[in-house]
């Protein structure tokens, strides 16, 4: 799976996301990035490509790029 | 697995108590509204009932104790069990099991004592309970509540709205032509800190650095502190093989089964859950929206909010599923069929 999957999978987890996304977006500062939100992407990336963020990946990671390379070390 | 089935003990009445003061998540105040929206449509929880200064979990748990110790009519020098599940007691000594035994009217003869279970204490308790009941045949009390709010910061925006107070009491007895309670008990305490008030026991006794308040978090040391993603992987992760293994384990089907009643965690949760499982969510009831996350008390909140006016006196069988702080999960499937259900009471 390339970073543009990946991107596409994260944007499909939010209800509402009206700003641009890229590899070096800090995803905790867009406008509808709550903790809830943290839980909806878990959940989605669970099932979409059956692989689960732990608290500490979503803590320790600031761009998408960052949770895109956690997923491909697994 | 502590997979297990309790013979010739029923479940005769379920009761539960709530506080009559309503706190609303549209008006929390340490949220912005995004997140006020975000909450309430993810977790699916518009209001909780929040004790006053005076009352205690164990005062909610004995509300619906005498009412349904009258209603069942028995004879309280008859009750022989009394435990009480709850990680909010009255007092750290002694436990409040042994108060509530007098309070009650319940006579000497009677064990009580505490649990220390949150979310999976009602099929923990119903397991200790109808465990010991068909040792003695006789009839047994369990009480389980907690007052969440009590123990956690109202300025923690994850936590705080999610938690609301209420006490329940559940009566089980003797009964040679009851059918099995089934169980599938399990526990990981590797995951103690997901859930925790760090300071205030034996290990981090109370200091005044307790009481500091980290602006950050929203809380104290002293305060409960959840950390919602593990809680939310864990949950995601152990309850559907949990419930799977129980109905492998004694050849049934979710077809057999009138209702499943889940810890009410929250709405994403809980519909993640029965979507692992298959279920038909007409056979999933939920309290969350008006009553919020209950704690230990959940499932008994569910069953009496929910089920009061379907189940009472029929031949249902209904399976439990309760997870959380510990880490502790576990599930049961109980008959319904001796049940009386009252409506829920307020205090």
């Amino acid at each position: 799976m390339d970073i543009d999957e990946f991107i596409k999978i994260f944007r499909e987890s939010f209800d509402e996301l009206n700003e641009e996304i890229s590899p070096s977006t800090k995803f905790k500062e867009l406008e509808y990035w709550t903790s809830m939100q943290a839980l909806l992407l878990i959940a989605h990336v669970d099932d979409t490509l059956g692989f689960v963020f732990s608290a500490d990946n979503i803590r320790g990671s600031e761009s998408i790029e960052d949770l895109y390379r956690i997923y491909q070390n697994a | 697995m502590a997979l297990f089935d309790v013979n010739k003990v029923s479940l005769k009445g379920v009761a539960a108590c709530v506080p009559k003061n309503i706190a609303k998540n549209a008006e929390y105040p340490y949220q912005t509204e995004l997140e006020r929206k975000q909450f309430i449509k993810t977790t699916g929880i518009e209001q909780r009932r929040i004790v006053d200064s005076n009352t205690t979990a164990s005062d909610l748990c004995f509300k619906a104790a005498d009412n349904l110790l009258s209603e069942l009519k028995w004879d309280r020098s008859e009750i022989n069990v009394l435990v009480f599940v709850s990680q909010t007691p009255d007092y750290k000594i002694p436990c409040t099991a042994t108060i509530l035994q007098d309070k009650l009217g319940i006579g000497k003869s009677c064990m009580a004592f505490d649990v220390n279970l949150g979310c999976s204490g009602y099929v923990y308790g119903l397991s200790i309970v109808s465990s010991l009941l068909a040792q003695i045949k006789g009839k047994g009390l369990l009480l389980v509540g907690d007052a969440s709010s009590t123990c956690i910061n109202l300025k923690d925006k994850t936590t705080a709205p999610l938690f609301s107070d209420a006490g329940s009491a559940s009566a089980l007895s003797f009964d040679d032509k009851a059918k099995p309670i089934q169980f599938n008990l399990q526990s990981d305490g590797a995951g103690y800190e997901a859930i925790i008030s760090p300071d205030g026991g034996s290990r981090n006794p109370m200091s005044e650095d307790s009481l500091v308040f980290d602006e950050a978090l929203g809380r104290t040391r002293a305060d409960m502190f959840l950390d919602g993603i593990r809680v939310f992987n864990f949950s995601r992760r152990e309850v559907a093989p949990n419930v799977t293994a129980l109905l492998e384990h004694f050849e049934r089907s979710t077809e057999d089964l009138s209702y499943f009643i889940f810890h009410q965690a929250n709405k994403l949760m809980n519909d993640m859950i029965a979507k692992k499982l298959n279920l038909d969510m007409a056979k999933v009831p939920q309290s969350l929206r008006l009553l919020g996350n209950t704690g230990a008390a959940s499932i008994p909140v569910t069953l009496v909010d929910q089920l009061d006016t379907i189940i009472g006196k029929q031949d249902k069988e209904v399976l439990l599923s309760g997870f959380g702080v510990g880490l502790s999960w576990g599930s049961c499937i109980v008959s319904m069929e001796e049940c009386t259900i009252l409506r829920l009471i307020e205090y």
